[in-house]
This record gives C-alpha cells, sequence and structure tokens, in this order.
C-alpha cells in the first residue's frame, strides 16, 4: 500500500512544442465520389419492396413491415451513393455522406490497419470494386460502394502518396502471382480445399455405410442417405473453395498482401507493422492428419470478432507452416514451438484444481436449487420424504457428472503437460495449448497492449497462475493466455511481456 | 519494430495507492441486488415457518435474514476494497483487485489509447470519479480505477494524457501480487 507522502503518479509532462502541419485544401484530385452505377445496385432492395408489395396488394404478407423496411434501405443507399465524398489530405481519409443525418468519420492513413479491395458479383457485372479502409476502435471503417477501378486505383495511389502503400492492383485478384516483385508466402492449392473437408468425407462414409445396410436390409428409402452425405460433402468443399481459393498471400515492400475468393473477390492489404498476431489451429482432425489452420489478425475494426474470412491464409496447411509463414512475414526468426519451454509442473494439478472449482461451484448452485425445490415442494403440500429423495438423486448425479468430468481434466492436464509449450525469440512470444483443439499463437512482443496475471482459487491452492496477454483487435477466440503456470513463473513471464511493451516503439499505440 | 532512444531518466518507485474508504459505499451499493436475491430465497423457508410455527417467527427470520445478507454485503465490500489499489509509474498504470479471483493489470502508459473520467450522483456525493484508462487491447478490460477522489482523479487524467509521453520508457518492474 501507499507510504507517508506517495501521490500515486509521478509529475505531469509538459506540452509538446511542436505545432501540426499546415492544413491542405482538398481539390478535385484529392475528392472522390461514389460512381454513379452504384445506383443500380439500390435495385436489389427496390425489387424486394416491388415483390413485398405485390405479396402485400394478394393478402399474402403485412405490408408496413418488409416493404418499408425494402423501401428505406432502397432510399438510404441511394442518398449514399449520392452524398457521399471522400477526400485524403494532410496524411487523413475523411468519409462524408448523409442528408438528414450526417456522418463524418476521419481515419489518419498512419493508423489504416488494412485496405480491403473487393469485388463482388454485382460489381463485375456493374465493372466497379469496392474499396474498404479500417482502422482500429470501434466502427473505424469506412466502405465505398462502388469505384469505377480509375477512381480506385487514384485513391490508392493517394493512400500511398500519405503514407500507406498500397501496391497491389484496386482490380481485384483477378490475375495469379500477387503485385510485381511481391515475395509470395503462401498459396492456396485446391488438394488443401480437398483437406478442409476429410471430416466431413469420414462422416459421409459412415453415413453411406449405414444408409447402403439399411436400405440393404430394409427400405431403399434409405439410400436417400448417401446422396445427403454426398451432397454435405460437396456444398462443404464447394463453399471452401468460394471463399478461400484461390488464395496466394505475399509481401510487397511495407504490406501483407491476400487475395482470395471465387465469386467474391477480396483482396486484401495489411501493413506489416500492423499485424498483431497468428493463430495455427487444429481440431481433432486436423491434429490426426498434421494439418493446421493459419490465420493472422490486424486491429482492424470492421472484422467480426469471431471468424473472418480475410484472415485465413490457409485453411489446412501441412503441419509446421506456421513458422515460416510468421518468420516472412514478420521478419524475425520465430522459434519452433517443439523448441520452447514446457509450462511447467503444475500444469496437471492445476488443470484438475480449475475443473474441481468449476464443478464446486456447479453443485453449490445445484445444491441451492434443489432445497429450493423441496421448499416449495413441502409448501405445495408434496410428501417430504419423496422429494428429498428426488434432490438426493438430483445431487448425486450432478456430483458424478462432475467427477467424469475432473477425471477428464486430468487426462486433458496431462497432454496439456506433454504439449503445451511456450517462450519467446527474437521480438515475439509463442504459445501453444490447447486439448481438442490446439492453437499456437505467434505475437509480436511490441504490440502488447496489455498484460495481466490472475489467480483463481484453485489455482492459488496448487500454486499456479493464468498470464493474459492483451493486443489490439483480438478478443474472444483470438485472447492469448499461458495458463497454470506456476506463479514464480507467471510473474518472471509477465514482467518480460511488460518491460517489452514498454521498451517498444508504437507511436499510435497499436 | 522501430528503434528509439530509451528514456532512463525518470524512474520512480511508487508504492501501491489505496481507494478512499468511500468507495466502501459504492460497492455496497453494488452489491445491494445480490443480497436482494438472498432475501427472496429465503421466502421459501420463511413461508414454511409460517405455515408450520408461527408467522411472528417467520418475520423474524426474514428480518434476520435481510440484516445479515446487508451485513454480508459491508463485510464483503470491506475485502474487496483492501484488496484494491493501484498505482501510476513513469511506464505503467497497475492494478490490483480481488479477494477469490486475484487480478494484477498492467498497461504501459504509451499504450493509453484515451482517457475518461465518469461520476453519477451518488459518486458525486460521495466526492468520487471513475477514471479508465482505455488501450487499443480487446480482450482484457481497461484499467477501471474505480472511485478515486475527483482532484485525484483529474491529476491522473492530466497525467495520463500529458503530451510528449515517451514512446519507449524503461519500466519499474511491476511488483506482481
Amino acid at each position: 500500500m501507499a507510504g507517508p507522502g506517495s501521490s500515486g503518479f509521478p509529475p505531469a509532462i509538459p506540452s509538446s512544442p511542436f505545432g501540426a502541419p499546415p492544413p491542405t485544401t482538398p481539390n478535385d484530385e484529392t475528392r472522390f465520389r461514389l460512381h454513379p452505377r452504384s445506383l443500380a445496385a439500390a435495385s436489389i432492395p427496390l425489387i424486394g419492396a416491388v415483390i413485398w408489395s405485390i405479396a402485400a396488394l394478394a393478402g399474402r404478407v403485412d405490408f408496413d413491415i418488409g416493404a418499408g423496411s425494402a423501401g428505406i434501405a432502397t432510399v438510404v443507399w441511394v442518398v449514399r451513393v449520392v452524398t457521399t465524398e471522400v477526400t485524403v489530405t494532410d496524411g487523413e481519409v475523411r468519409w462524408r455522406w448523409g442528408w438528414l443525418w450526417h456522418i463524418d468519420k476521419t481515419i489518419p492513413v498512419q493508423r489504416v490497419q488494412e485496405v480491403q479491395i473487393e469485388r463482388s458479383l454485382l460489381a463485375r457485372i456493374l465493372q466497379l470494386t469496392q474499396v474498404e479502409i479500417s482502422s482500429a476502435g470501434g466502427a473505424g471503417s469506412i466502405k465505398l460502394s462502388y469505384l469505377d477501378l480509375p477512381t480506385a486505383e487514384r485513391l490508392r495511389a493517394l493512400l500511398a502518396i500519405h503514407g500507406l502503400s498500397a501496391a497491389s492492383s484496386t482490380g481485384g485478384p483477378s490475375s495469379s502471382g500477387g503485385p510485381a516483385g511481391a515475395r509470395p508466402v503462401y498459396s492456396v492449392s485446391p488438394a488443401e480445399i480437398v483437406r478442409t473437408q476429410y471430416a466431413s468425407i469420414a462422416f459421409a462414409i459412415v453415413i453411406t455405410g449405414v444408409s447402403v445396410v439399411v436400405a440393404v436390409t430394409g427400405t431403399l428409402i434409405a439410400l436417400l442417405g448417401v446422396i445427403l452425405a454426398v451432397a454435405l460433402v460437396a456444398i462443404g468443399g464447394l463453399s471452401t473453395w468460394l471463399a478461400y481459393g484461390p488464395g496466394e498471400s505475399s509481401i510487397s515492400g511495407p504490406l501483407l498482401h491476400l487475395r482470395q475468393g471465387v465469386i467474391r473477390l477480396r483482396a486484401t492489404n495489411t501493413p506489416l507493422v500492423r499485424v498483431q498476431l497468428f493463430r495455427s489451429r487444429r481440431g481433432p482432425v486436423y491434429q490426426l492428419l498434421h494439418y493446421e489452420k493459419i490465420q493472422y489478425a490486424s486491429a482492424d475494426a470492421s472484422e467480426p470478432r469471431s471468424e473472418g474470412v480475410r484472415q485465413v491464409l490457409a485453411p489446412a496447411a501441412r503441419s509446421g507452416a506456421l513458422t515460416p509463414i510468421a518468420s516472412a512475414v514478420l521478419g524475425v526468426q520465430v522459434p519452433e514451438a517443439e523448441s520452447l519451454n514446457r509450462f511447467g509442473p503444475l500444469v496437471r494439478v492445476a488443470t484438475i484444481a480449475r475443473a474441481v472449482e468449476a464443478g464446486v461451484l456447479r453443485l453449490a448452485g445445484t445444491l441451492v436449487l434443489a432445497g429450493f425445490g423441496v421448499g416449495v415442494a413441502r409448501l405445495a403440500d408434496a410428501p417430504a420424504v419423496k422429494t428429498a429423495m428426488v434432490a438426493g438423486v438430483l445431487l448425486v448425479v450432478h456430483a458424478l457428472i462432475e467427477a467424469i468430468l475432473v477425471a477428464l481434466a486430468a487426462l486433458v492436464g496431462t497432454t496439456r503437460n506433454h504439449r503445451s509449450r511456450y517462450g519467446w525469440g527474437v521480438d515475439c512470444l509463442v504459445v501453444r495449448d490447447g486439448f481438442l483443439r490446439l492453437e499456437t499463437k505467434v505475437l509480436p512482443l511490441g504490440k502488447i497492449q496489455a498484460v495481466s496475471v490472475q489467480r483463481s482459487p484453485g489455482q492459488r491452492i496448487v500454486g499456479a497462475a493464468t498470464v493474459s496477454i492483451d493486443v489490439a483487435g483480438a478478443s474472444g477466440k483470438w485472447s492469448t493466455a499461458v495458463v497454470d503456470l506456476t506463479t514464480e513463473h507467471a510473474r518472471s513471464l509477465a514482467g518480460h511481456l511488460i518491460t517489452a511493451a514498454c521498451t517498444s516503439a508504437l507511436p499510435d499505440g497499436v | 519494430m522501430t528503434e528509439a532512444p530509451v528514456d532512463t531518466v525518470r524512474r520512480v518507485d511508487i508504492d501501491f495507492e489505496p481507494f478512499p474508504p468511500e468507495v466502501r459505499t459504492i460497492l455496497l451499493l453494488q452489491y445491494l441486488p445480490a443480497a436482494a436475491v438472498a432475501g427472496l430465497l429465503a421466502v421459501v423457508p420463511v413461508a414454511l415457518v409460517w405455515i408450520h410455527l408461527s408467522a411472528p417467527l417467520a418475520i423474524g427470520m426474514w428480518l434476520a435474514v435481510a440484516v445479515a445478507s446487508i451485513a454480508a454485503a459491508w463485510w464483503w465490500a470491506g475485502l474487496q476494497l483492501d484488496m484494491r489499489s493501484w498505482r501510476v509509474t513513469d511506464a505503467t498504470v497497475e492494478l490490483r483487485k480481488g479477494v477469490i479471483w486475484k487480478d494484477h493489470a498492467v498497461l504501459p502508459r504509451n499504450r493509453v489509447q484515451n482517457v475518461t473520467i465518469a461520476s453519477g450522483p451518488v459518486r458525486r456525493y460521495l466526492g468520487l470519479a471513475t477514471v479508465v484508462a482505455h488501450s487499443a487491447g480487446a480482450s482484457t478490460p481497461n484499467i477501471d480505477l474505480e472511485c478515486l477522489s475527483i482532484s485525484n482523479a483529474d491529476r491522473l487524467q492530466t497525467t495520463l494524457l500529458a503530451a510528449g509521453v515517451p514512446t519507449v520508457i524503461t519500466p519499474v518492474p511491476p511488483a506482481w501480487g
């Protein structure tokens, strides 16, 4: 706690003597508008409104709900196309649109996380392209639907002048090989798309076998199962191919380019300095067959927090591909997870302790509910012995389930004790952990935003702790933690990480 | 990563600072809903006593449960307050908290994106304000210094947002709790 005279914080730091650079006035060269053909996209909600209106007149649906929302969507789209104006001046991208309500958003070019060029089927029909400029933080993206190709190229060139070297073509990934002079990082082959479907294929084989047996011994209708199984595999493979294939990633200058998609073409350009995290995931089937799904994350605010197609570099690479890919992108030698330290001697017992802790909490909840139920039953004049027996059986069954979960936790702990690894190389932290889903994460040390040391009651009893590491834009399934280290190792690791964060320069903090 | 000169001048070892005692009242108010749930759960045994024994005994029992719940909430608020402390060093903003689940969060000052001061009517009455130091990180919570005195909150905001914070600082090693 505080000592005498301790104020809690150091003295304030004086203001910077440097002033802002003189502003640049927007002109036709720095101002961009959406292409008038973008209005054609409004025909989609308009057609919806018309169809809904016809259905309403025929008495099939309520008029106000569907037609109203489709009509509003049409009006909003038209207003957006007509009023959108983007200017790039003084190292800032400014986006303004609106009629009754005005939207005015500005992103400094130096804080742009990603520039994505996307050409959907509609955009390709209209000979236009969609440009999305993303920053970190909430709702920090500018989405321009649609620009013609020369205008998109002019925007790209202007962003480059202002510091974002978006060297890839704005025409989308129509040609292979990436930008001229680019260093290839990874290419998704057709065989890899097939590999993503191995689990579905195995499931389909089982379904087919069962269906054939049932068809031979019973009714031929069971053969429909074969058709459904084949359709399942075909649809899965096709949708994966449409999303990821033919995916190509490359590095050109300061940018990581990712081109993917068959119908909807995407070209994502991420400044290398904005790459926050790499992750490889292996589910049970991938672990069995030695494949891994490799993804990366920037602090892109527009990316959904769960899964994003644009983040996938390799949907089913052969095991071990993460290290060369992360090394190439981060520009440092990323160590192999196998060569790193184990989590330590407490992993097994701490895994069990956390399972016991969770089980005790759940059992306490069941106990309260059972007691409450017995009381309510007594109020309803139910037989006392019978209600007590029901509550007792419920508690015993729950306790048995918890005992099984604790036994499973012992298995998980033993597996983690052998496989889980953490450690750091030059400028990056590598963490591998997991049971059913084995994950390896690679974080540049300079990207660390905050570090926490956490100890649950179970962990405290056995002397273990968790180190949580926070980077921009990575939450939920992307969050990184080293779980069940000894408390001493956890504190040492946290100290090392926080020192690395304090001694690495991130001028804008991201 | 850009290399920058390391500022080794402003190294000040600063102790952790407790939160003001008024925070206990704020925490009590936060725990009152849990106390109300306990009172609600007590309805069943109270009703049983009412039906099978006597009404005054049931009312007395319910009052005892209510008083015990509030006393427990007050005791728990005190424990939480004792375990909660913060400090701002040259390099980091740190928060320790937790009675059962212990947490020590450290945010490098060169990662602070913005600082918020918030104060509702109860906090204003007690002369308190909450300072939140936001980072660009997405999963761990921001450093939430709940219920500092208003003067401390203003000074802290000025300190954290002062221009010219070096992007590279040699930190005082965190005393992990």
